[in-house]
């Protein structure tokens, strides 16, 4: 691995700034040393198409921007209010039904980070249809639609939005197993520490705390942080 | 004003899309008026209103740009005049601010990239989130480990360091794997 003192060389080179003598140097160097040359040119390729990427992304994102109307989103506030109430409500409905306490406080649902609607547009397949239908609190209906993408393609951040439909149409068991399965430590699943959290608060639902405890410590001493304070305090409450 | 504009611009050079989304609303409107009367047929001038928003957030984000002179829209407009020029070939920008004289990053499309970088670009967008964002706040933010460290909230450096390199593993095995 490079040092840090190549790094912020690359650096000042991909963006033009280096000054006479730096340069001058540079270049005698990426002449010289095989390995200054291979490293520089990797960094060079990836800084271009991290650029490229980065530019494609923010033109999609002004898209959302430029579309007219504060008027629209007023008229959509007041009806994401309702549904949130709503299952909130249900949520507290469920609950009150099977009086456990601890769970339903921590529990909240968890976002659809992975394919915000964009206003407007229709979904093209039956993936946007799910995340669409997650969004809009139809938990059964995208659970089933989250189930036929996946009988033709493996992936775990589908599997992991599957499990949270099931778990806010209230099929704990189903959620648990789908969630238990999930990696641990795949550098490419995005929501290993999210995994942990909600398996641990089915555990305490099903009144299993030892296995709950096991989870949270972990996710406490080896997690990035994710509701670090709540974790703090679950597990406070459940000693 | 005054302090809003630099708060703004302190905004920009945090790589904040509020900010990103603040400035394309604020001069929309005087951008394209200005361009639509200037320039004649055949252009697309909120396309370049788009380019030029990006071109200097990019700036912001890269060099963390601090302006010498001027105020953040003199510096957009002169961007989409130098746009302008580009697009038709001028041999010469069209204005040459000093203060754009001394931001030499090249712009850079993917039509431009070499067959290899398109199929790099290609298999780094199917990478997990976790991944391309390891790899953007490296390779493309320009932070260290340790300001990583900070902003992400992983253990420590070491931590940071093996996550890349495996993203960065990840990557060249799935460029390898499409290649054959």
């Amino acid at each position: 691995m490079e040092a840090e003192s190549d790094i912020i060389l690359f650096r000042k080179k991909v963006l033009g700034q280096l000054s006479n003598d730096e340069a001058q140097a540079f270049e005698q160097r990426f002449e010289t040393d095989m390995e200054f040359q291979k490293s520089y040119l990797e960094y060079k390729e990836l800084f271009e198409v991290i650029s490229v990427s980065e530019k494609q992304e923010l033109k999609n994102h002004l898209k959302t921007v430029s579309e007219p109307s504060a008027k629209k989103y007023q008229y959509w506030l007041p009806i994401a209010a309702t549904i949130l109430l709503l299952v909130g409500a249900f949520w507290m409905y469920r609950f009150n039904a099977q009086p456990q306490g601890l769970c339903e406080t921590y529990f909240d649902t968890y976002p659809n980070v992975i394919a915000p609607a964009t206003r407007g547009s229709e979904p093209q397949n039956v993936l946007e249809k799910a995340y669409r239908n997650y969004d809009s609190g139809a938990f059964e209906k995208a659970a089933l639609e989250f189930e036929k993408y996946l009988q033709y393609q493996a992936n775990s951040d589908v599997s992991f939005y599957h499990a949270m439909a099931l778990l806010n149409a209230g099929r704990l068991g189903e959620a648990k197993t789908i969630l238990e399965s999930l990696p641990k430590d795949d550098p490419d699943f995005a929501f290993a520490d999210e995994t942990q959290w909600y398996l641990a608060l089915i555990y305490i639902k099903l009144e299993n705390t030892t296995q709950a405890k096991s989870l949270l410590f972990q996710l406490e001493t080896e997690g990035n942080g994710f509701k670090a304070d709540e974790i703090k305090s679950l597990l406070s409450e459940l000693d | 004003m005054v302090k809003n504009e630099a708060l703004l611009q302190e905004r920009l050079r945090e790589g904040d899309k509020k900010a990103l989304g603040q400035l394309y609303s604020d001069y929309k409107a005087a951008f394209l008026a200005y361009f639509r009367e200037r320039v004649a047929v055949g252009m697309d001038i909120e396309d370049l209103y788009q380019d030029s928003v990006i071109a200097v957030y990019q700036n912001y984000v890269l060099n963390q740009l601090q302006l010498k002179k001027g105020s953040v829209k003199t510096y957009l407009f002169a961007v989409g005049k130098n746009k302008l020029a580009a697009k038709f070939n001028a041999s010469k920008p069209y204005v040459k601010e000093d203060f754009l004289l001394s931001q030499p990053y090249v712009e850079m499309d993917e039509d431009q990239m070499p067959m290899e970088q398109q199929l790099l670009l290609k298999e780094f967008k199917q990478l997990g989130e976790k991944c391309r964002e390891m790899l953007r706040l490296h390779y493309y933010r320009g932070l260290t480990d340790k300001e990583i460290v900070a902003k992400t909230g992983y253990k420590d450096e070491n931590t940071i360091k093996s996550y890349r390199s495996r993203c960065l593993k990840k990557l060249k095995e799935a460029i390898h794997g499409s290649g054959k």
